[in-house]
C-alpha cells in the first residue's frame, strides 16, 4: 500500500476531532461534503470528502477510522438529537464509500481495511438509529455506570411494574376480545412511559455537567436509572405482544 | 440448561405466594428488580415484637430460577430474627437450588430483597411513635 508512514499528522487522525468540535452546532445540515470537523479535501487526492471514513474519488480508506466511535464514524457530534434522516444518509453514502466492490482493483490491504470499516459502520448504524441503544452507548462513552452495576430505577417504578405484570398475568389467564383491547391499550401506555423516559435522558444529556464537575455523576445516575426503566418497559412490550399474536 | 429437581420443586410448588398488608406496622416490603432480565421481586416478612420474622410472602415475575430463589428465601427467613435473615447469603441460595453460572444473578435477587424488605421494616419501626421496645 503506498500509504507513506510518516504523512503529516491529519485531523482524521484524531477520532476527538470529528467527534465533538464546536462547529458541529446545527445537524440539519445535509450536504454531506461539509460534514462537521472533517477536512474538506483527501490527503491523497486533494478531491472533497464526502465522509469520514473513506475518499470518495480515490477511495483511500482511513485506517485511524477504526478508532473512531459510533458517532465520529458518521461525522456527528456526541449527542442524543439525531435526525434519522441524515443519519440514514451518510450511513448509505458511506455503504457505498465501502462497498468491496469499490476495491476490485486494490491491494488486499485496502480491501479488508474497507471491510472492517464497513462492519463497524454497520454497527454503528444500528446502535445510532434506535434511541434507547443510542443513550445507552452515549451513557458508555461518557463513563456513566452500566446496567450490570447499577440497577436502581426512579422511586416507585418497580412497585408499579409489579401491578403492571399482575394485570398482564390476569389478561393471560382469560384472552377474551375485553383483555386483549385491555392489553393493547397497555401496551401503548408502556410505549408512551419509554418515550417519555427518553426524552427525559435526552434532556439529561443535552445539559451534562462536564468532566469533572460534581453535579456530574448525579446526572448520569438519573440516565441510567431512567434507562434502566426503559429497559423493563421494554421487556413488558415485547411479552403483551407475543401474547397479542398467540 | 436443565433446572434442578429443588427448582423445578419451587416452580411447580411455590411456598408463601401471595401479599400481606404494606402498610402495616409489623409488615417489611421489599421490592427488587433485574434491568436485563426485567424479572421484578417483592418479598414480605412479618416481624413479632421479639423481631422474630413469623411469616413470609413472596410474589415473582421472573424465570423459574427467580420464582425459586425467592420461595426458598421465604422458606428460609422464617422463625429467624430480622439480624439471622440478613446473614443469609446468595451463594446458600445457590448450593441449595443447583443454579447455574447464568442464573446466580437470580439468586442475588432474593438476597437483595430479604435485605430490601428487613431494611424497610427497621425504617418504619425507628420511625414509628412510642415504639414498643422490641428492638433490644
Amino acid at each position: 500500500m503506498a500509504e507513506s508512514p510518516n504523512r503529516p499528522a491529519h485531523p482524521l487522525d484524531a477520532p476527538e476531532a470529528a467527534a465533538g468540535g464546536s462547529a458541529c452546532g446545527s445537524l440539519g445540515h445535509t450536504p454531506a461534503a461539509s460534514i462537521c470537523a472533517v477536512p474538506s479535501r483527501c490527503v491523497r487526492c486533494d478531491e472533497p470528502l464526502t465522509t469520514p471514513l473513506v475518499c470518495g474519488s480515490c477511495r483511500t480508506v482511513f485506517p485511524a477510522a477504526n478508532e473512531y466511535d459510533h458517532f465520529a464514524r458518521f461525522g456527528l457530534p456526541r449527542t442524543m438529537e439525531i435526525d434519522e434522516r441524515d443519519l440514514e444518509r451518510r450511513y448509505l453514502m458511506l455503504s457505498r464509500g465501502l462497498h468491496p466492490d469499490q476495491f476490485a482493483v486494490r491491494g488486499t490491504e485496502d480491501k479488508l481495511l474497507a471491510e472492517q470499516l464497513s462492519a463497524h459502520v454497520n454497527d454503528a448504524f444500528s446502535v445510532l438509529k434506535d434511541r434507547f441503544r443510542r443513550a445507552e452507548y452515549l451513557l458508555e462513552l461518557e463513563g456513566g455506570p452500566q446496567r450490570a452495576q447499577e440497577k436502581r430505577t426512579p422511586a416507585g417504578f418497580l412497585a408499579e411494574m409489579l401491578e403492571v405484570n399482575e394485570q398482564i398475568e390476569e389478561a393471560r389467564g382469560a384472552l377474551d376480545d375485553s383483555a386483549r383491547k385491555q392489553m393493547a391499550s397497555l401496551r401503548a401506555e408502556i410505549t408512551k412511559r419509554r418515550d417519555a423516559f427518553l426524552a427525559e435522558v435526552a434532556q439529561a444529556f443535552a445539559s451534562l455537567p462536564a468532566q469533572g464537575d460534581l453535579r456530574r455523576p448525579g446526572v448520569l445516575l438519573k440516565i441510567r436509572e431512567r434507562l434502566n426503566a426503559c429497559a423493563y418497559l421494554e421487556g413488558l412490550s415485547v411479552q403483551i405482544r407475543e401474547m397479542l399474536v398467540s | 440448561m436443565a433446572y434442578s429437581d429443588k427448582v423445578i420443586d419451587h416452580y411447580n410448588n411455590p411456598r408463601n405466594v401471595g401479599s400481606f398488608d404494606k402498610g402495616s406496622e409489623d409488615v417489611g416490603t421489599g421490592i427488587v428488580g433485574a434491568p436485563e432480565c426485567g424479572d421484578v421481586m417483592k418479598l414480605q416478612i412479618k416481624v413479632n415484637d421479639e423481631g422474630v420474622i413469623t411469616d413470609a410472602r413472596f410474589k415473582t415475575f421472573g424465570c423459574g430460577s427467580a420464582i425459586a430463589s425467592s420461595s426458598l428465601a421465604t422458606e428460609w427467613v422464617k422463625g429467624k430474627t430480622v439480624d439471622e435473615a440478613l446473614k443469609i447469603k446468595n451463594v446458600d441460595i445457590v448450593n441449595e437450588l443447583a443454579l447455574p453460572p447464568i442464573k446466580i444473578h437470580c439468586s442475588v435477587l432474593a438476597e437483595d430483597a430479604i435485605k430490601a424488605a428487613v431494611e424497610d421494616y427497621q425504617k418504619k419501626k425507628s420511625s414509628s411513635p412510642a415504639g414498643s421496645g422490641s428492638a433490644s
